[in-house]
């Protein structure tokens, strides 16, 4: 059965449609939630929160793209409209880095060459930290950047999966590389100004 | 390049999407600028705890499919 056929029947109530465009999407979909989430619990929700809205605007799909995108679509504005919703994180600072941590982004930056031969407990450490950074923005440049630079996504394939144009895209992407990095930095000049004062 | 700084390269385009020589320009101006050697060294080691963060949800994605 065709994708327009599931939707239409989905969207006339027939649960079984339903079930079949839940299973044929779900890894996608918490795929996707699960760029904007790291607590499996909350990518369940958001998850579900997918695929409600998706069950009430079924009858709104035309079938001019897949419905793989369409549901993608919404499951982007959808973690981002969560997200937005929430309470705002603060920008990260030094006091919130354990001294390991803020021992291990200082050795990192002064050895850049290292960077790409990381130990496991290397990667870890990274990607904790820099999830921690990435909550300190907002949703969007966190999940624009996440696919850019972390999954080397073009702008075209976060086009497709966003809606957004791509000169948009580029603007977004110009702006957060300078924010991470200027994120990065003033961890940095804290810690060498607590250093001196040490 | 010149006395140009290169933040605007680097916040433009992926380090690992820069060709070649836009690559070497960078790297010479860094090493004879400190200001732009720290915002290449920063922008660097993003971009590898991105890549970090993104295999890690992807095991685990990996783990949960």
């Amino acid at each position: 059965m065709s994708e327009i056929e599931i939707a239409r029947l989905a969207a006339d109530g027939d649960e079984i449609a339903f079930a079949e465009i839940v299973r044929r999407f779900s890894p996608r979909v918490f795929s996707y939630s699960a760029r904007f989430f790291r607590r499996q619990t909350l990518v369940e929700e958001a998850a579900q929160d997918v695929f409600l809205k998706a069950f009430t605007q079924l009858g709104n799909f035309e079938g001019r793209g897949s419905l793989e995108g369409w549901l993608t679509r919404i499951t982007v504005t959808t973690c981002i409209n969560i997200l937005r919703s929430s309470k705002p994180q603060a920008e990260m600072t030094l006091s919130d880095l354990t001294d390991d941590e803020s021992n291990w982004l200082e050795d990192r930056l002064m050895c850049v060459a290292l960077v790409n031969h990381q130990t496991q407990e290397d990667k870890l450490i990274a990607a904790d930290l820099i999830g921690r950074v990435l909550d300190g923005l907002a949703p969007e440049y966190a999940f624009l950047i996440q696919m850019l630079d972390g999954e080397g996504a073009s702008v075209k394939e976060v086009s497709r999966s966003t809606g957004w144009t791509e000169a948009k895209i580029k603007t977004k992407a110009f702006r957060v590389r300078r924010k991470l990095r200027d994120s990065l930095l003033r961890l940095m000049n804290a810690k060498d100004g607590r250093l001196r004062r040490g | 390049m010149g006395s140009a700084h290169i933040t605007e390269i680097i916040d433009e385009t992926p380090l690992a999407a820069l060709d070649a020589s836009t690559r070497e320009k960078v790297e010479i101006h860094a090493a004879e600028c400190a200001e732009c050697s720290d915002a290449l060294a920063a922008s660097c080691l993003a971009q590898s705890m991105l890549r970090s963060r993104n295999a890690g949800r992807r095991n685990r994605a990996a783990a949960v499919f």
